[in-house]
């Protein structure tokens, strides 16, 4: 009688055990799966910035974009010497998001698109100047904006004008300050294209 | 007034009624002449119905002053030349109507006293204002070691006084302030040291700042060119503390972006078209004097 009861008691507790971990199973399978049913909710722009910060950031990404093409006409010309160049090449890397980030090829006639380190080899001693004008801002998407410009391209003295659109990320990353390190919401530029 | 005035006024009213009877006299006791003196005597005979001595006239009319009163009943005969009954009448009368007047000068007297008053007051207010004005001073900011004046943009100045801190505009270079014992003038300047100024009675006509040599040497990469670029860097890696933070604050303070020690520095390296943009509001060290924070404004 006495060991029918334990089997009883054992069962029960077996029981138990089952149904915790299935409720924990659930549990935690809802938790994965809600949190990545919006996963980008608390890093998205609008969600975390009004729009009079947005237009400030978005001011401050056209700044990027004129060093962008500052330095690209610093590390086009001839009488710039290698270490500078590299010194340029790590700024402008700095700028993107990612090195291998594409953008128009201003040297070709068809103007395909390129990688980023492409287009460097490819303007690279040939004394190309470049500058922009008119920039337009597209409405904020979840952590991206696209800048509409014009960039006229000057070599031997021809001028070419081109309108262009380029991507502007803008998100939160952990940055080192030294041994610190913070979350601090960052602008990088992203691939350009013709419309 | 004693009754020898009242006779001086009494001679004097004689005169006038002389003169109605000739009008071609316009002369005065001094100038009364023995004619006059007979006239007179027969205007008296007529008028009052009265004699009236040539010696009399001599003795208590013509002199300039009088010692005495003359007797009571030659009172009487002039006083009825005049018009009136006597002598008694003549003054009452007078002190009906001169004694107001002579009073008045009593009631201007108080006149005069409240208004003397009043500006000894007023002047007694001034002077207190005077002595106790807060003096204007203006003081020169400028560098310790050049002694150049100090761009107004790059020092912001406070006066402390009762613990309440007030910002104090600087225009040229100049800051004007009004003395006052017991405050104090703190000056703050990124790229200069801290200064507290005491305030008392002899201000210093300018205040030297001394410079932060790291800052200073920030400034001057900040407003370089590409030349030099590699003596720039390696001079950066000294100054700038490997945990530098930058803060850029946005345009009306609506957005900060952060920068490390190699984003900044690349930016300082090849000089970028924002950093030209760039305005250093505040600037920190650390124990070894490497600036660890940097505050920009972004224009």
């Amino acid at each position: 009688m006495i060991r029918m009861r334990l089997n009883l008691y054992e069962l029960y507790k077996n029981k138990m055990f089952t149904r915790s971990c299935i409720f924990m199973f659930l549990l935690f399978t809802f938790s994965v799966f809600g949190q990545n049913a919006n996963p980008t909710a608390s890093t998205a722009i609008k969600a975390n910035f009004t729009m009079a910060s947005v237009k400030a950031y978005q001011e401050s990404a056209t700044l990027k974009v004129e060093d962008y093409y500052h330095y690209l006409t610093l590390f086009s010309a001839e009488s710039t010497s290698e270490s500078l160049k590299n010194e340029i090449k790590s700024s402008i890397f700095n700028l993107f998001e990612n090195e291998n980030s594409t953008v128009v090829d201003y040297t070709a006639e068809e103007k395909p698109t390129i990688s980023l380190k492409e287009l460097l080899t490819k303007i690279e001693n040939k004394n190309y100047l470049f500058s922009v004008s008119n920039f337009e801002n597209s409405i904020v998407a979840n952590d991206f904006w696209t800048i509409q410009y014009q960039l006229t391209i000057t070599q031997n003295e021809k001028p070419t004008q081109l309108l262009l659109f380029q991507k502007v990320s803008f998100k939160p990353i952990i940055k080192a300050f030294g041994s610190t390190k913070k979350e601090v919401w960052t602008l990088f530029l992203g691939e350009v294209t013709l419309p | 007034m004693n009754p020898l005035d009242v006779f001086q006024q009494l001679k004097n009213d004689v005169l006038l009624t002389y003169q109605k009877q000739y009008p071609y006299f316009e002369g005065n006791w001094k100038t009364f002449s023995l004619q006059d003196i007979q006239n007179l005597i027969d205007l008296i005979a007529i008028e009052v119905k009265q004699t009236v001595s040539e010696k009399w006239i001599y003795t208590h009319l013509k002199v300039e002053t009088n010692d005495k009163l003359p007797r009571k009943d030659m009172l009487d005969i002039l006083s009825q030349l005049v018009g009136y009954s006597g002598w008694d009448e003549y003054v009452f009368k007078w002190k009906q109507e001169v004694a107001p007047i002579i009073a008045q000068p009593k009631r201007n007297n108080k006149v005069l006293f409240s208004v003397g008053f009043i500006g000894l007051f007023l002047m007694g207010i001034f002077i207190y204002r005077y002595l106790n004005r807060e003096e204007v001073q203006t003081i020169e900011v400028k560098n310790a070691f050049t002694e150049e004046q100090i761009n107004s943009d790059e020092v912001k100045a406070v006066m402390i006084e009762n613990n309440e801190e007030t910002p104090i505009e600087i225009v040229d270079s100049k800051i004007q302030i009004t003395a006052k014992d017991s405050a104090k003038i703190v000056l703050k300047s990124p790229y200069y040291k801290d200064k507290t100024v005491v305030l008392g009675k002899g201000n210093p006509n300018e205040i030297n700042l001394q410079p932060d040599d790291y800052a200073m040497m920030l400034k001057g990469f900040m407003k370089s060119d590409i030349k030099d670029w590699e003596t720039r860097k390696e001079q950066l890696q000294k100054i700038l503390a490997d945990d530098l933070e930058v803060l850029v604050m946005l345009k009306n303070d609506l957005g900060i972006e952060y920068f490390n020690k190699q984003e900044f520095s690349e930016k300082l390296i090849v000089p970028s078209l924002a950093l030209k943009r760039m305005k250093v509001i505040d600037i920190k060290s650390n124990d070894k004097n490497e600036i660890k924070f940097i505050r920009i404004i972004q224009e």
